[in-house]
């Protein structure tokens, strides 16, 4: 028992924040457990309809307190005979409805048995009571709950052809619930002074008759209703593990295709590179870049100094190509705020690059050797991955990864529950 | 003159000697008509202002919507106000009388209760006549007939009963029928009432939500009197084997029990409905059924509570005068209230107000989507510098590669601007400039001697640098007029907004001092109360 209830602790940590929807099936759930063995039976109705009255007659103790004005304010709970009796406050009493959320409660999250209660002096049932009425048997329909249709009072009504005609009309609002005429009165009068017409015509015995068929109903409705909630609750944890599978395939496919696409374009760089810089640095014989100027050299154009403007030109135009598929794909910094000095290489051009400058040697590494180039598209992939929209993707897929664990954890819960259960 | 105190006769006498007559209301009502067409003519022709959007912008769309909407609602209310006069007309009908509307629910016994009334007038020798409402007009009934009763929903029509000269009471299925004439004319009715007697079976007393379905007549400070009908119990016993019933009233100390209740709890729900607690009389029981079956004696009606419900009815009197006296002009004010007043909340002010918060909506997303916007431009048109300057190396034509940059900023700019601030005409976003580079910025050209003049190293980087800070500074520059613009076209709807509801404010309160010069009192703001309902009748 105690362990079946820290289950549920669980499932309300682990499975309420993922189905907020189902707060009422969870919250069933729980009563259905707390309340084993011991079946509920709730009183619904209108205000000073008779409510108390008649549990009391029902349970035979004056258990809950009785007047002539709306009395009942708050949930009243007796167990008696293996039987967990509540009384509700009456629907429509109070100005703020706090009344109206008692009987609520007592009436869809407490109840195994309702007895839906209206005095016959009042007549027809109202819009309201047949709305209500309505909601409970097409709940009955799905959780088996039952309600018996209850005409209190019926010692009040005018006399024997206005009752009749009172619970005709009735009986034509409520088709196919039977009606239980009784007067709570007239029964406790009947009994106290021995009078046994009295007792007959009360209605009570009737009544209690087939609450006692109702009672034994119960255990098997528990069931069916506990496996049905269990298999909403199932069947929303595995929709949402397959919308949100969904959104994660598609996250993912989206940033796979991203870097393939950077991938290649990064690649076609590097063969137009090689390319380009195919001629420079198949240039045979030493190299006369580094050949030195002499001092005389200093106004003339040398072999050294066209073979240096050469290679660094070549090199620069590599770094263009390099810069623009980088920016392509918004691994770049954007280009700062107005008119702020221009940088001819951002930042992630540098890292990668460095600042120094590059002889052939240095390019034939890096650019036509294949050890090189993968060292070079490793280090760009690294920082396109740090760029702010694939972060932005990868903290999205993130969310999904934690919304799916949660699903997962949930599922477990739920599974241990039944497990116990 | 001596004798036991009579209260029914004395009510019925009391009835009988006042003159039931409205006075005259001629300057309130072309004031509260003047006051209409003030706020037509802020309405009709629609004053809001959106130069710079397009027609499908979402905001433009809106307050497109409301100039569409504002004429039908202005002569709504017009239609509306001319029905009054059809109110007045009923008025007429039963002119010099007091009329109380007896409400409540089916099964509260309201046709019982004013069969009995109409049987003790009868028993005073007063006149009595049964009318219904038959094809928009009052039909009398047969003489003899009555309301018919019965515990289930029996009672479908219209109908009233006039006693002696200056009384009538109307019984309505329900104020808001199914029908939309019949509900037409049962507001005409009840717009009519000076009074209303709030029947309620003891057997379930004072469901308070019915009150809401009076929230139009409280507001016109109409008296409530609670009547707790059926106030009665059956005691039954055995005796020889047969039941016994015995019908008695319900005892005093029970009554006062109730009352209490009913008084606590429908002054809770009136104050609820925004309407003055101080409308509620005290209720009072009565139980006709017993009073009847103990033959109408006079110590019958006492113990009934009837001499209690007569002196209460007296109670009724003095503050329905005081309604009638002022039900020319309070009817028509109360159209004011209701349906212009509340047509200005809910056609007006509600949607003003979504309207300025879509506007702050709109204000807060520029800046990002100028970034978005700037994102967008820039890496469409950097990644294509490369080539750009590859195809005019040789030619070292510098002015045709920054034209052909600039058309590829104007292009991408316009291309992104488009969507970006969809809606806005095309003449409230800004086009890029022209590129500014530096003087020296170009081609870096190493010649070599040996080949004469031709250059047989160019170098891109410092014209590409140089294009790229022009292009960034365009680029920004562009955006952000853009972004300025658009707020120039927010900024100008949002003040026509603002000037539309200071004038519905400047309404409301010229509606209140109207209000308070008509009932001598000084009122605040005039507030139809958003929590009217409507709902079903029971």
């Amino acid at each position: 028992m105690s362990s079946d209830l820290a289950a549920f602790d669980r499932i309300e940590r682990d499975v309420l924040p993922v189905l907020p929807g189902r707060a009422h099936a969870l919250a069933r759930l729980r009563a259905l457990a707390e309340q084993a063995g011991l079946a509920t039976v709730t009183v619904i109705g209108k205000y000073n309809h008779g409510k108390s009255r008649l549990l009391n007659e029902l349970m035979g103790h004056d258990a809950f307190a009785v007047a002539d004005r709306r009395e009942t304010v708050h949930l009243n709970v007796q167990v008696r005979d293996g039987v967990r009796w509540l009384d509700a406050p009456g629907l429509d009493a109070d100005v703020g409805g706090a009344d109206d959320r008692f009987a609520q409660q007592a009436a869809w999250l407490q109840s195994d048995v309702r007895l839906f209660v209206h005095s016959a002096k009042e007549g027809e049932l109202d819009a309201q009571e047949r709305a209500l009425l309505q909601a409970l048997q097409a709940d009955a329909a799905t959780t088996r709950r039952q309600t018996l249709l209850v005409v209190s009072q019926v010692d009040q009504a005018g006399d024997e052809a206005e009752l009749q005609q009172v619970l005709a009309a009735i009986g034509r609002q409520a088709p196919g619930l039977p009606l239980h005429a009784v007067s709570a009165t007239r029964h406790r009068q009947g009994a106290e002074g021995g009078k046994r017409l009295l007792v007959e015509r009360s209605g009570l015995p009737a009544l209690q008759a087939a609450l006692d068929q109702a009672l034994q109903r119960v255990p098997a409705a528990r069931l069916h209703e506990s496996a049905a909630l269990k298999a909403a609750l199932h069947h929303d944890l595995q929709h949402r593990e397959t919308t949100l599978a969904t959104q994660q395939a598609a996250a993912l496919a989206r940033q796979a295709q991203q870097r393939r696409q950077f991938d290649d374009d990064l690649r076609a760089v590097f063969d137009q590179a090689q390319d380009d810089l195919a001629e420079i640095l198949s240039t045979p014989g030493p190299d006369l870049a580094l050949q030195p100027d002499r001092v005389d050299d200093q106004f003339r154009i040398t072999v050294g100094r066209l073979e240096r403007a050469r290679v660094q030109v070549a090199y620069a135009k590599v770094c263009l190509q390099l810069n623009a598929a980088l920016t392509k794909h918004g691994a770049n910094e954007l280009p700062a705020a107005q008119h702020t000095a221009a940088r001819s290489l951002n930042s992630v051009m540098v890292a990668v690059l460095g600042v120094s400058v590059k002889y052939r040697a240095d390019l034939r590494r890096m650019f036509q050797e294949a050890a090189g180039r993968e060292q070079l598209h490793r280090d760009f992939a690294r920082y396109y991955e740090r760029s702010a929209d694939r972060q932005a993707l990868a903290a999205h897929l993130d969310d999904l990864r934690g919304h799916l664990a949660a699903v997962h954890t949930a599922q477990e819960a739920l599974r241990a529950l039944e497990g116990g259960a | 003159m001596s004798g036991p105190p009579d209260p029914e006769g004395q009510f019925i006498a009391a009835i009988d000697a006042r003159a039931w007559r409205g006075s005259d209301a001629g300057d309130t009502l072309r004031a509260l008509d003047a006051w209409q067409a003030r706020v037509a003519d802020s309405l009709v022709p629609g004053p809001l202002r959106w130069p710079g959007f397009e027609d499908g912008h979402a905001l433009a769309a809106t307050a497109q919507a409301l100039h569409d909407q504002w004429p039908h609602d202005v002569q709504a209310w017009r239609d509306q106000r001319r029905a009054l006069d059809a109110t007045q007309a009923v008025a007429d009908a039963l002119a010099h009388s007091a009329i109380f509307l007896v409400f409540g629910k089916f099964n509260a016994g309201k046709s019982s209760f004013c069969n009995f009334i109409a049987e003790r007038f009868a028993a005073r020798g007063q006149p009595v006549e049964y009318f219904a409402v038959q094809h928009g007009a009052l039909a009398a009934m047969p003489p003899g007939g009555r309301f018919k009763e019965g515990a289930t929903e029996t009672t479908t029509a219209l109908q009233g009963v006039r006693l002696g000269r200056h009384l009538v009471l109307l019984d309505t299925p329900g104020l808001h029928s199914a029908t939309p004439e019949n509900a037409a004319l049962t507001r005409r009715f009840t717009d009519s009432a000076d009074g209303v007697l709030w029947l309620t079976s003891s057997s379930s007393p004072g469901q308070v939500q019915e009150l809401g379905e009076l929230a139009r007549e409280l507001h016109r400070r109409k008296p409530l009197l609670p009547v707790l009908t059926r106030s009665d119990v059956v005691e039954e016993d055995e005796v020889d084997g047969e039941i016994v019933r015995q019908l008695r009233n319900k005892t005093a100390q029970n009554r006062a029990l109730q009352e209490a209740d009913v008084q606590q709890r429908g002054r809770e729900q009136l104050a609820l409905l925004g309407v003055d607690p101080a409308l509620l009389l005290p209720p009072v029981s009565v139980s006709s059924h017993v009073a009847r079956r103990a033959g109408q004696t006079a110590a019958a009606l006492h113990d009934a509570g009837f001499d209690r419900l007569w002196a209460a009815l007296q109670g009724l009197v003095h503050p329905a005068l005081a309604y009638k006296q002022r039900k020319a002009a309070e009817i028509v004010l109360h159209h004011a209230e209701e349906c212009v007043l509340h047509g200005l909340d809910t056609g007006v002010s509600a949607p003003l107000a979504s309207l300025l918060h879509a506007l702050a909506e709109e204000r807060e997303a520029l800046p990002q989507r100028q970034a978005a916007l700037v994102t967008t431009v820039w890496r469409a048109v950097a990644p294509a510098l490369p080539a750009l300057l590859e195809r005019h190396a040789a030619a070292d034509d510098v002015a045709a590669v920054r034209a052909a940059a600039a058309g590829l900023l104007a292009d991408a700019f316009a291309t992104a601007a488009h969507q970006a601030w969809a809606g806005y005409t095309a003449a409230s976003i800004a086009a890029t400039g022209p590129l500014e580079l530096d003087e020296d910025a170009g081609y870096d050209r190493v010649d070599d001697p040996a080949h004469g003049a031709t250059a047989v190293v160019i170098g891109h980087e410092r014209l590409h640098a140089a294009l790229e800070h022009a292009l960034g500074g365009a680029l920004a520059d562009a955006a952000a007029g853009a972004t300025r613009q658009c707020l120039m076209t927010l900024d100008a709807l949002e003040a026509s907004v603002r000037t539309l509801q200071d004038s519905v404010t400047a309404h409301r309160r010229a509606l209140a001092d109207l209000k308070a010069a008509l009932r001598g009192t000084t009122g605040g703001p005039a507030q139809p109360d958003p929590r009217w309902s409507f709902g079903a009748f029971g």
